[in-house]
C-alpha cells in the first residue's frame, strides 16, 4: 500500500500536468490502444473468485528484413493475480505487477540453395479461389504449391526480458521485489516434431480436418533477485531472518482440443530457490510449484465457459492452495 | 511490381492462418473473414511472463511471408492484440499497410 501511494504522489503532479495540457485524453487513447485485459471469473467456495491477466505495451516495429531479426521491445507493463472478494477464501492470494523491458531473435530455418517456388508464382496461386484448393485432393500440384508458398516453415523465436516484479497478497500486506532476467521460446523451435509427439493422443479425440496443427508448448525460464523477504511470511513459516534470496523460475502453457470445441489448457509455474539455507529445505519452501488446468467451452466470441484446477503455492507468500472454479471467461480490449 | 490486390491480400490471410491451424473447427473460406482475433486460440493460456510471446511469433511470420512475396508491412502486433478485431478487418489493415519493399 506504501509503495501505491508513494507512485500515485510521483505521478500526481503528471497527472495534473496531463489534465491542463489535454494530453490526458491522449494518454487515455494510447492505454486503450495498447493495452488487454484478460479476466477469468468463477466461484470458489461460496465467493467470487478473478484470475486476471493485464498488460500494456508498444513494440516497436522490427526491421525490414523478416528473416532474421534481433531486436528490441519497448517497455511493458504487466499485472497477472488470483483475488477473490473474500480474501480470507482466496488460498492462492497472489499478485504480480512487473516492468519489463527485453528483446527478441527471430530466425527462419530455409535453405536458400533450394530451388523453390518463385515469388511470381505465389503471388499467382494467390488468385485462385482456396475453396477450390481446398475442394480437391491434398495432392493435387496447386495445393502442394500453395503449401510451399504459405505453409508453416520451421522458426525459432527467443525473447527476453530483464523485469522487475512486485509480488504482493491482494491487499499487499506481504510483498517482494524480485529483478530478474528471462527467456520465452516454444518447445518445437528446439525439438522439431515434439508437440506431435504431446498431442498424440488427443488427436483420437477430434475430428482431423477440424483442427491437425499440434500446437507447441511455450517455455518461459528465468532467474530472480528477490529483495524484501522480510515483508513476507518466510520469517513465521521457515524461521529463516534473511531478506533476500536468488531464485531460478520455469513456466509452461500449452492446450489442446478435444471433441469439437473443448479446449484444455495446462499452466505450470514452478520456482526454485538456490543454495538455501536449511531451515527453508526443512520447511519445504526451498521449491514451490502452482499446476492450473482449465477446460473451456465458447459461448461467444469474448466468451466461455470454464472448470479451472488450480493446485500449488505462488510468491510471495508461497501458501498452499487446491481450488476448483467454475465460471466465465471474458475477454477486453 | 504492383501491390496485392485485396483478394490475394484476403487469401494470403486465410492460408497463412489455415496453415498455422489456428482457425477453431468448423471454419471455412466463407466465413474466415467473421472470427475474430480472440476466436483463434493464439497465446492460450497466456505465459505469465510473456503473454503475447505466440503473437509476436506470428506476426514476425507473416511479416516474412509478405518480404517472401516482395513487400514489407508493419508488424501486425497490435492488430492481432485486438481480441473483438475480425480476421476481415484484419486482411483490410494488411492490404491497406503493405507496401513493394525497395530492392535490394
Amino acid at each position: 500500500m506504501r509503495i501505491i501511494l508513494l507512485i500515485l504522489l510521483v505521478l500526481a503532479p503528471g497527472l495534473l500536468w496531463a489534465e491542463e495540457t489535454g494530453t490526458k485524453q491522449n494518454i487515455i487513447n494510447y492505454v486503450g490502444k495498447h493495452s488487454t485485459l484478460h479476466v477469468d471469473a468463477k466461484t470458489l467456495e461460496d465467493t467470487l473468485g478473478l484470475d486476471y491477466k493485464f498488460a500494456l505495451s508498444n513494440i516497436t516495429s522490427p526491421p525490414d528484413d523478416a528473416k532474421n531479426v534481433k531486436y528490441l521491445s519497448d517497455l511493458e507493463l504487466k499485472s497477472s493475480g488470483y483475488v477473490a472478494a473474500e480474501r480470507a477464501k482466496n488460498h492462492l492470494d497472489s499478485t504480480t505487477t512487473s516492468l519489463q523491458f527485453g528483446g527478441k531473435y527471430f530466425k527462419v530455418y530455409e535453405n536458400d540453395s533450394e530451388v523453390g517456388i518463385s515469388p511470381d508464382r505465389c503471388r499467382q496461386l494467390l488468385d485462385l479461389n482456396p475453396k477450390d484448393i481446398q475442394a480437391a485432393a491434398t495432392t493435387s500440384k496447386e495445393y502442394l504449391e500453395i503449401k510451399e508458398c504459405f505453409g508453416q516453415k520451421r522458426t525459432r523465436l527467443i525473447s527476453w526480458d530483464s523485469h522487475v516484479n512486485y509480488e504482493a497478497t491482494q491487499d499487499f500486506k506481504d510483498h517482494d521485489t524480485a529483478l530478474g532476467l528471462g527467456v520465452s521460446l516454444d518447445v518445437d523451435s528446439l525439438i522439431p516434431g515434439f508437440a506431435a509427439v504431446l498431442d498424440y493422443p488427443f488427436s483420437w479425440l477430434r475430428d482431423p480436418r477440424a483442427w491437425s496443427v499440434p500446437e507447441s508448448p511455450r517455455v518461459y525460464v528465468g532467474y530472480d533477485y528477490v529483495a524484501g523477504l522480510k515483508d513476507t511470511n518466510r520469517a513465521a513459516t521457515t524461521g529463516n531472518q534473511d531478506s533476500n534470496m536468488n531464485r531460478a523460475t520455469v513456466q509452461v502453457a500449452w492446450h489442446t482440443l478435444v471433441l469439437d470445441k473443448l479446449t484444455i489448457r495446462l499452466l505450470y509455474q514452478a520456482y526454485w530457490e538456490l543454495n538455501p539455507p536449511q531451515e527453508v529445505k526443512a520447511a519445504n519452501r526451498d521449491f514451490n510449484k502452482l499446476l492450473e488446468v482449465s477446460y473451456s467451452y465458447p459461448t461467444g466470441p469474448k466468451s466461455a465457459f470454464i472448470v479451472k484446477y488450480t493446485r500449488g503455492e505462488l510468491p510471495p507468500d508461497f501458501k498452499k492452495a487446491s481450488e476448483t472454479g467454475i465460471g466465465w471467461s471474458v475477454a477486453f480490449e | 511490381m504492383a501491390k496485392l490486390n485485396e483478394l490475394q491480400v484476403k487469401n494470403l490471410v486465410y492460408w497463412f492462418y489455415v496453415f498455422h491451424g489456428k482457425f477453431p473447427p468448423g471454419t471455412t473460406y466463407d466465413n474466415f473473414e467473421k472470427l475474430t482475433m480472440g476466436n483463434l486460440q493464439v497465446d492460450d493460456p497466456p505465459l505469465p511472463s510473456d503473454p503475447d510471446y505466440e503473437k509476436n511469433k506470428l506476426s514476425l511470420e507473416l511479416q516474412w511471408q509478405f518480404d517472401k512475396l516482395g513487400y514489407k508491412i508493419p508488424s501486425p502486433l497490435d492488430e492481432m492484440k485486438k481480441k473483438t478485431g475480425t480476421l476481415l478487418e484484419f486482411y483490410t489493415w494488411c492490404y491497406q499497410k503493405h507496401e513493394e519493399r525497395p530492392t535490394k
